[in-house]
């Protein structure tokens, strides 16, 4: 039979700030308080950055970021070590955030109005997103970004402001590698879409 | 890919390409196109600016105070009593000594709903209740359940720990033979019920009894056992949710999946058509199955009856698999495992 071997991948490279992690977490599994402070220090501008991104209302970020450490807290001794710290933090601040979200009853209205309800950009001769002015380029982002359903602001964030894998992301959002390659294709076509035919 | 003017775009795989996310052939194919078509490169350009854009885009900065809320929010946490817990908590020896065999198990709800008190017994547990702490109610009892159902049944605690489930069997076998669901004389509530499993409403008619009151019951009982199923996902479901994992249509699966399926043990290898051959007698041989984990082509995860768990490993075993010994450790992605492993360690 093949040669079995367990499904953890050893080669992973761990930097500085993963062993500092480690040895953090190791510390506030064995109830130091005050280690698990010092992960919330360290780990919450990016949890903050990301359920910003995909609320954009900062009073429902501060709540939510308060649930993930919560949650982080008191899930902290089943955190195994297999995925980084931080992949385990974002998974946990993405599914709150899209869960509050849920919640929300406008969010959801607004989500069942898609921008691909759209269709086709109205103007005969948009203009191309590239050729646009950074200010108002910004502009028309932030509103287009509003008319997105969260769970793809989501993906967006941890690709675009994250930098993250695809791998890493289909970890953070248990999706299938290949669903994030299309739904992150699929998200920027229709912004692309909306940027260029807003005015 | 879109078609235009007689040459195909790959609209579909700017985005990756952008990202460098792309494999070889694809990536060549795309370079192939870009050289010659200027929609395209005017396209990759805006993808370029949007991400671009989407990255820059200012973040209010983390208030100040946040990090010493949290810190607050966490100490009140931590006062608020332990025992609302306390159907979750299983010693981290356990938990450590079932990755050290690579496998864990989860019980069949069915065998729960085998083994759960009649209706008929609950009438008398008039000072039951107070064994259930006040401040937890009725839904946070139900989201406990699989997890609590777990860790007595694959673990196999002290006798002290499993004498609820065998009484209550005993005490149903007894009825069995008494062709109805009359009480058992003499049969006590056992004390722990209550504290183990949320009781189900007192029934408000009167219980039939004898043999005519049978098929009456068995229907009964059936859609109790429907309804008590739909429960037990809601609460796996819900508990799920509240590790924050998955939310939607992955967790209801997962929770499905957790109280219908009995033992699951996944390893990655390193010939899958061969593994696979192999896993697929096992599955045969101990009534289970096979599934793959998606998206890795060279994962699977072997689900058997738990029934079948020390036939399942001594198979295993003999089949030369190494690394039943190290700890199970399921990639990400895998989410249903790894979820299991999270709340069973609970």
């Amino acid at each position: 039979m093949a040669s079995f071997r367990p499904m953890s991948d050893p080669g992973v490279l761990r930097d500085a700030a993963a062993d500092e992690d480690a040895d953090l977490v190791a510390r506030a599994k064995g109830g130091d308080r005050r280690a698990f402070d010092a992960l919330v220090e360290r780990h919450l501008p990016r949890v903050w950055r990301v359920v910003y991104r995909v609320l954009r209302q900062r009073e429902d970020t501060e709540d939510v970021v308060q649930e993930v450490f919560l949650t982080a807290h008191r899930s902290l001794r089943e955190f195994r070590g297999d995925a980084k710290l931080s992949t385990w933090l974002h998974r946990i601040a993405v599914t709150r955030a899209l869960n509050h979200a849920d919640r929300a009853a406008e969010k959801v209205r607004r989500a069942s109005e898609p921008i691909e309800a759209a269709g086709e950009p109205s103007s005969p001769a948009p203009t191309p997103l590239h050729a646009l002015e950074a200010k108002e380029l910004r502009r028309r982002l932030a509103d287009c970004l509003e008319k997105v359903p969260e769970s793809w602001r989501a993906v967006l964030a941890l690709r675009d402001a994250e930098q993250m894998a695809y791998e890493e992301i289909a970890s953070v959002l248990g999706l299938a590698l290949g669903t994030v390659r299309s739904r992150l294709a699929r998200a920027r076509q229709l912004l692309q879409q909306c940027v260029e035919a807003a005015s | 890919m879109s078609e235009q003017g007689g040459s195909v775009h790959p609209r579909d795989l700017l985005s990756a390409y952008l990202d460098d996310e792309l494999a070889l052939d694809e990536r060549h194919a795309v370079d192939r196109h870009l050289a010659l078509c200027e929609r395209c490169r005017r396209d990759l350009l805006s993808l370029r600016a949007l991400a671009h854009a989407v990255a820059e885009e200012p973040v209010p900065a983390v208030p100040p105070e946040l990090s010493m809320r949290i810190s607050r929010t966490l100490d009140e946490a931590q006062l608020a009593p332990i025992r609302k817990r306390r159907g979750f908590v299983i010693p981290a020896t356990i938990a450590a000594t079932a990755a050290a065999v690579g496998i864990l198990a989860v019980v069949q709800m069915r065998e729960r709903i085998a083994q759960a008190p009649a209706p008929i017994l609950e009438a008398p547990k008039a000072s039951a209740p107070a064994a259930v702490p006040e401040e937890r109610t009725r839904d946070e009892a139900k989201e406990d359940r699989p997890a609590d159902v777990l860790t007595k049944d694959v673990f196999q605690p002290p006798p002290s720990a499993v004498v609820v489930p065998q009484r209550q069997a005993d005490v149903k076998a007894k009825q069995n033979e008494a062709g109805g669901f009359a009480p058992v004389p003499g049969s006590e509530p056992p004390p722990v019920v209550a504290e183990a499993v949320p009781a189900p409403p007192a029934p408000t008619a009167p219980e039939p009894q004898g043999r005519l009151a049978a098929p009456f019951e068995r229907d009964a009982a059936k859609k109790e056992a429907g309804a008590e199923r739909e429960q037990a996902v809601a609460g796996a479901r819900a508990r799920l949710d509240s590790l924050g994992y998955v939310a939607g249509k992955a967790s209801t699966a997962c929770a499905e999946r957790w109280v219908d399926t009995a033992v699951l043990a996944s390893w990655s290898v390193t010939n899958a058509d061969a593994a696979l051959r192999d896993l697929e007698g096992i599955a045969r041989a101990t009534g289970g199955r096979v599934e793959r984990v998606e998206p890795y082509p060279s994962q699977f995860a072997l689900i058997v009856p738990r029934a079948q768990l020390s036939t399942l490993v001594a198979d295993l075993r003999r089949h030369g698999v190494s690394g039943l010994e190290a700890p199970i450790s399921p990639e990400e992605g895998f989410d249903c495992v790894r979820q299991r492993i999270d709340v069973i360690s609970r």
